[in-house]
């Protein structure tokens, strides 16, 4: 166990080089003068900035000395001060976004974590649930309505999806909104009274004893946690009903009932338990998945978290962006992805013997 | 798994609460659904039914200004530097300059942080009388050399990106766009900080000296003396705008700025934003202080107290970043917002829900009196769209207010490419098979003046107008805008003509034989037709539709030419203009200045006749009559040289001017004194207020 | 004692062993694909799905025939009534750009001009044009993107299978590091950089999605091919000396294949859907291109105002829908189907 956890940690580093590799590398498809198109906005009025700005950001150096560049940053030969260089932790300056990316990923991830948290449990025990009762009652009318229903949710695009539930619950309700938070409630975090303890706002709001946040806040992440939950429902659903369907026909499931114990605990306490084993594995790329951000979906909703921020960055090519949203989310998975292997480990005894 | 249902259930009874809250929340908790609905029922309640309608109209927060933009996204704070409107919004908001607009006047000056000022006789050198008392919100009081040094600290720290080229022509002589050539004639040194640094240190120090001596502060008088490398006409209105904001030199220093000294001044030089210590700091003189910035996502601007005049009456300015347009819509119908950015597509959503209003009248160049709504026609156009009540009326009520039918001060104009660049390596993928044989165009094909001329014939401005932007536009007839010198309300122009378009096509000679097409036994243009495509940037809808206008009124007049249009990702049109290889393109010019210099400038010698390949004699043409119309200083004779250049545009149909849009603003109803200058970069707060 | 010889008369047995008559298109398609065929035809989800592919695939067919096209050099071009943003309600009239008159149109609108079925969207573009035409493009990103996925997932599999050792250590850590990339995100990244070189058109979103689509099947192939090579067979084969290549190639790749290859063609809809989420973000086809996901994002300027708008969005929404559901319904039935643990259950 430990030699496999060792082994996974040493390739760490070499899939993140890998993967900022690859991003450099699908930028070389562009011209320097078209890298320089996203510091400039509109034509510069003086056609020479653009010869300036290619030279400044060294666009027409060969790939490998950008690369080099980007990793170790670039000296300023009269003031010896060191720009950029991301082994120094310098991740550089977002256009997209107009800040710096370290800044924006740590201004933005705590809306996603926030995101995460609440839309993993109805998404995963809804389809878990659905799951079970499909295959409990098999080609029975509870089985063809989950399937059915779940069938229908997978055919939607999220952004369909997304602006139905806008039309309905915005535009025509006006029950919940887009965005993060109601303006009376950012002037309320914004005090200095409330104190950001773990700046997962949800959570700060529930420590400052503040439940008008806390609800506002649900308010704004229903719509976004609904359209989430109904997309991905499918996916379990499937997964619980086929790994239940099998353990429910093994001969200890026939054992138990053979030995007179109630259809209930059979299922529940006998087939469940072993039928989860996949659905665990599931649930773990899915919240990875989340984690990196729902690109789609927080687009839709205007909901400030990693998912918008990359869309943007990929959509006006900021390069400097796109790299550090790269880097975080290959580092979440690897590390997310450990985790969940270990845990597979504790709660499945087949692969802690081997 | 009991666990797990109890987990569940509560989940679901989790939920279902929630659900609840959201259902009951507008009517239960003070969100803010309902803040207009508190703030409209509680004075009707107060003062009976027989109250004025516009007494409604309460803001809940009036002291707080909410705007929601689409974008708040500011590139640099550094006055020197910043040249895009969203951070010259905040510059002209926080930090002052020396001469101020005039109220809605573009050409106009009033006194600011300058007291008054003086010119020479030869027109070369100014002298302003600083303002005492004024300090920056720091507490510095503000001195003659802060003032000297914040302008010597701009064209020192120059570079192409920046918007001191405004302010080194002048200085400098005309062609000298940066200081960089001061050091070297060259114009090897442009954006280098390297090669500058590197470069002869004699040349290097020269070059600050020049500055310096240009512009010299004298503390005890409170004066600065600017002196000036030629006569130029329209210096004032160069330094009303955010890069002549004044800085205080010792709070520059403190935070790592230039120190003022002849031999530092390099490493300063073409600053990139991002490196800039001052693109998210602000200390100026001016109504507001910078309270809160988060790039993004919002700008919050707080009132400065210990302002020299008498301080704004907003104690608060928020600017929201808001990206979709549908939150934007109902933050403003909420009341949320007080101002909203509206994309010109939605404006009808607006519209019906105006219920006052007020049309600009061009004759008295400012925008007439108040009229409450009484109808609304969503198939008129502009301001048709609205009649107005008759005394005794009472109006629509409806919530917003609308300002319409402002002249802006940018224009469209229809380019084509003298010399389109293609070559055997990189064949031009615009152009077709490059030659005249139906299925393409030669390179030269715009270098013939019939063709030009026969494409500005056969463009439906009509269709523009009245299509593209709802009638709230109007044709250019020439470059220069109203107001301006050189601007003549009726001259020579281009209008929608088929019959004048065909008959230019036969006029034109492509093969070059002598003959013109419509009479070229082997055929010409009319008889082989063409096919070119029209570039956009993607994204551009009205661009995109005025290549598509154009194409359809081509090939109206002979089906056998065709004109495709492309959209281009702005990374690939950026590449494809600056290569010079699309044939035909649509131009933007946003004035820096409220001055003809500013229009003729890049549409002929500078950026776009660059791009349009105009030849060097044409080119050589347009500098004769420019030099002549910058130096001079008189008004009626800068008109008559001017006219010189409008003629010779029109003429050779250089390009094809399209149209100038007209304002459409809205706001609530109770925001007031607002101050609708359109050379400003976006909303002016100090004189606004809500009632 | 009688002697055993056999009588060759196996009627006795038909007694105690139940027989089934093998139809004419069972011995035709072979017992598999029969039970996959017999499979797809029980329940009424995948009947239901098969109808809806059916009617797509005429849609796409007849699309000329439906929708005469008004630039038949380009037919992919939405037609515009005009350049003016806002949308125009069903049943308005058609004014400018009208297309011909089809041989269906009066007899099943009982009208003699055009006029916009479905109403016109931001910009006055046609949506039920966009819904036929887009059809056709629905199809070819989905047919183009699935097979080419599948078939450099089957040859890069096969090939990190088959010399294993450090060459499929190598290929195989590449697969790792393309799937950290956040899917979308990186199709976003690549369709982005690769629009300015080629263009906007099918083309960049197209390549994006295959480029980053493929690791899936490679997975699986390699999976399929390593677990197979420790058989007994294959060691009683490599025993005998017949060659690992000949066994993979010859016999294990071409069963494994097909079921696979049933299950990938089924990803259409995933295409079809991820398409136009790009399209929706900006990325993909240009504007007024006859595209589901294009017209789609005509809508967003007037989410608060769908209450008068709603045809911008529910026409091509539905159309969208429709199509992904007919194939998300065959596919749940066939993965039933197909899944060996559900075998000889029904």
């Amino acid at each position: 166990m430990t030699t496999y956890i060792i082994r996974r940690l040493l390739l760490v580093p070499v899939l993140l080089f890998g993967v900022t590799v690859l991003i450099f590398g699908m930028l070389q498809f562009l011209s320097p003068v078209e890298r320089t198109a996203l510091y400039v906005r509109d034509f510069p009025k003086n056609e020479k900035a653009i010869e300036g700005l290619i030279k400044r950001y060294g666009f027409d150096q060969p790939f490998y000395v950008q690369y080099w560049t980007w990793l170790v940053g670039k000296v300023d030969k009269t003031t010896g001060e060191r720009e950029g260089g991301i082994v120094y932790g310098n991740f550089g300056y977002s256009r997209s976004a107009s800040q710096p990316v370290a800044e924006l990923i740590q201004r933005r991830f705590p809306n996603t974590l926030d995101l995460t948290i609440w839309a993993v449990a109805p998404m995963i025990l809804i389809g878990i649930w659905l799951g079970v009762q499909a295959a409990v009652h098999h080609n029975g009318f509870i089985d063809q309505a989950a399937r059915v229903f779940s069938i229908v949710g997978t055919s939607f695009p999220t952004f369909v999806f997304g602006l139905l539930m806008l039309l309905i619950f915005y535009a025509n309700l006006h029950w919940f909104s887009p965005g993060r938070l109601s303006d009376e409630f950012n002037r309320v975090i914004e005090s200095d009274a409330f104190r950001h303890y773990t700046t997962v706002l949800t959570i700060d709001a529930l420590l400052n004893g503040r439940f008008d946040v806390f609800l506002d806040a649900l308010r704004h992440m229903f719509l976004p946690i609904l359209t989430l939950s109904y997309i991905n429902w499918a996916t379990f659903l499937r997964v619980t009903r086929g790994s239940m369907l099998e353990t429910l026909r093994m001969e200890y499931v026939n054992t138990a009932r053979a030995m007179g114990l109630p259809e209930r605990d059979v299922i529940f306490k006998h087939a469940q338990p072993n039928a989860m084993l996949p659905v665990l594995t599931l649930a773990g790329f899915s919240i990875v998945g989340l984690l990196g951000g729902v690109v789609i979906t927080e687009t839709v909703f205007n909901f400030p978290g990693i998912g918008s921020a990359a869309a943007r960055a990929a959509t006006s090519l900021d390069v400097v962006a796109m790299l550090g949203f790269a880097l975080f989310n290959g580092f979440i998975l690897i590390v997310a992805n450990l985790v969940v292997d270990v845990l597979y480990a504790f709660v499945d005894p087949r692969v802690r013997l081997s | 798994m009991r666990k797990m249902f109890a987990l569940l259930s509560l989940l679901v009874i989790a939920s279902m609460a929630l659900s609840a809250c959201g259902g009951t929340a507008p009517t239960a908790a003070p969100s803010t659904g309902d803040t207009t609905t508190e703030a409209t029922e509680a004075p009707s309640t107060d003062t009976g039914t027989d109250a004025p309608a516009a007494a409604e109209f309460k803001s809940a927060d009036p002291t707080t200004m909410v705007v929601a933009n689409a974008e708040v996204a500011t590139d640099t704070f550094d006055p020197a530097l910043a040249y895009d409107t969203a951070s010259a919004e905040i510059i002209q908001n926080t930090y002052e300059t020396l001469v101020f607009y005039d109220g809605e006047a573009t050409d106009k000056f009033v006194p600011m942080l300058a007291e008054s000022w003086e010119l020479s006789a030869d027109g070369m050198t100014y002298t302003f009388k600083i303002r005492s008392g004024v300090k920056f919100h720091e507490g510095q009081d503000l001195t003659a050399s802060d003032v000297a040094y914040s302008f010597q600290r701009g064209l020192l720290q120059g570079g192409t990106s920046s918007p001191q080229w405004l302010l080194a022509e002048p200085f400098f002589g005309v062609g000298v766009d940066d200081v960089s050539v001061v050091v070297d004639p060259e114009g090897t040194l442009y954006d280098d900080r390297e090669l500058l640094s590197a470069f002869d240190s004699a040349a290097v120090v020269a070059a600050c000296e020049k500055v310096k001596s240009a512009i010299v502060a004298d503390d005890a008088a409170g004066t600065v003396t600017m002196t000036l490398a030629q006569p130029w006409g329209p210096f004032l209105p160069t330094i009303a705008q955010s890069w002549g904001a004044i800085m205080s030199q010792s709070w520059v220093v403190e935070n790592g700025g230039w120190d003022g000294s002849c031999d530092t001044w390099q490493n300063f030089y073409g600053m990139a934003s991002a490196d800039n210590p001052f693109s998210g700091i602000i200390n100026g003189t001016g109504p507001f202080t910078l309270e809160k910035f988060a790039n993004g996502e919002e700008i919050i601007l707080a009132r400065n107290e210990s302002y020299w005049a008498e301080p704004a009456k907003l104690e608060r300015v928020i600017l929201k970043q808001v990206p979709e347009w549908g939150t934007r819509f109902a933050m403003m119908q909420a009341g949320d917002a007080d101002l909203a950015v509206v994309p010109a597509a939605n404006r009808s959503q607006m519209d019906e829900l105006v219920g006052i209003y007020q049309v600009f009248d061009l004759a008295a160049n400012t925008y007439g009196p108040e009229q409450e709504v009484c109808g609304y026609d969503d198939s008129a156009l502009a301001a048709a769209k609205f009649t107005a009540c008759a005394a005794g009326e009472t109006g629509n009520n409806g919530q917003f207010r609308l300002r319409i039918g402002r002249p802006a001060l940018q224009m469209d104009v229809l380019l084509t490419n003298w010399n389109i660049a293609t070559s055997e390596e990189s064949p031009n993928p615009y152009i077709g098979s490059g030659a005249l044989d139906g299925n393409g165009i030669p390179a030269d094909f715009f270098s013939d003046v019939h063709i030009r001329k026969a494409f500005a014939y056969c463009f439906d401005f009509e269709t523009l107008l009245n299509d593209v932007f709802s009638g709230e536009a109007v044709q250019s007839y020439q470059l220069p805008l109203a107001g301006m010198p050189g601007y003549f309300p009726d001259t020579a122009h281009y209008s929608y003509d088929p019959a004048q378009c065909e008959a230019e096509f036969k006029l034109a000679d492509l093969d070059k034989d002598g003959i013109a097409a419509g009479d070229d036994p082997e055929g010409d243009v009319w008889t082989t037709g063409f096919r070119v495509q029209m570039g956009y940037n993607q994204g551009n809808a009205t661009r995109q539709t005025i290549a598509e206008i154009l194409a359809g009124s081509l090939a109206s007049v002979n089906e056998l030419f065709l004109v495709e249009t492309l959209g281009l990702p702005w990374p690939a049109y950026l590449r494809a203009q600056r290569a010079k290889q699309l044939p035909l393109m649509t131009g933007g010019w946003l004035e820096d200045i409220h001055d003809p210099h500013n229009w003729y400038q890049p549409y002929t010698t500078g950026t776009y006749g660059g791009r349009q390949s105009l030849p060097d004699d044409v080119k050589a043409q347009f500098r004769d009559i420019l030099e002549r119309g910058v130096s001079e200083t008189d008004p009626a004779a800068r008109a008559e040289i001017y006219k010189e250049a409008n003629t010779l545009y029109y003429d050779l149909a250089v390009g094809i001017p399209l149209n100038v849009t007209t304002s459409h603003g809205f706001s609530q109803r109770w925001v007031q004194g607002v101050v609708l200058n359109p050379i400003f970069p976006g909303n002016y707060f100090y004189t606004m207020y809500k009632d | 004692m009688t002697a055993l010889t056999p009588s060759g008369d196996n009627t006795l047995l038909g007694q105690d062993v139940a027989t089934r008559k093998i139809g004419r298109l069972e011995r035709f398609l072979g017992p598999e694909n029969y039970r996959i065929l017999t499979g797809l035809l029980k329940t009424p989800a995948s009947i239901g799905g098969l109808i809806l592919i059916g009617f797509f695939i005429f849609i796409a067919i007849a699309a000329p025939v439906i929708m005469p096209p008004v630039t038949p050099n380009d037919p992919y071009k939405i037609p515009r009534d005009g350049f003016r943003s806002d949308p125009r309600p069903m049943g308005s009239e058609w004014t400018r750009n009208v297309p011909d008159i089809p041989f269906w149109y009066k007899a099943v609108t009982g009208k003699d001009e055009w006029v916009h079925i479905m109403g016109t969207s931001e910009g006055q573009y046609d949506i039920f044009y966009g819904m036929i035409w887009g059809t056709r493009t629905a199809f070819q990103t989905g047919l183009v993107v699935t097979f080419s996925t599948f078939l450099i997932g089957i040859i890069y599999g096969s090939i990190s299978a088959y010399y294993g050792g450090i060459v499929d250590n190598l290929m195989m850590r590449v697969v790792d590091v393309l799937l950290i990339l956040p899917g979308i995100l990186a199709v976003l990244i690549l369709a982005a950089v690769l629009t300015p070189r080629i263009g906007k058109s099918l083309i960049p979103a197209m390549a994006a999605l295959i480029a980053f689509g493929w690791m899936g099947y490679s997975r699986i192939i390699r999976g399929d091919i390593l677990s197979v090579k420790e058989r007994d067979y294959v060691l009683a084969a490599r025993v005998i000396g017949v060659k690992d290549s000949r066994i993979l190639f010859r016999h294990i790749l071409p069963n494994a294949i097909f079921p696979t290859l049933v299950l990938a063609s089924l990803a259409i809809g995933d295409v079809v859907l991820s398409f136009a989420a790009l399209s929706f973000l900006g990325i993909g086809t240009e504007v007024g291109y006859a595209d589901w996901g294009q017209v789609l994002s005509f809508a967003r300027n007037w989410i608060t105002s769908l209450n008068t708008y709603w045809y911008i969005i529910v026409w091509p929404g539905l159309t969208l829908v429709f199509f992904v559901m007919g194939w998300n319904l065959v596919g749940d039935a066939l993965r039933d189907v197909l899944d060996p643990r559900m075998r000889g259950k029904t």
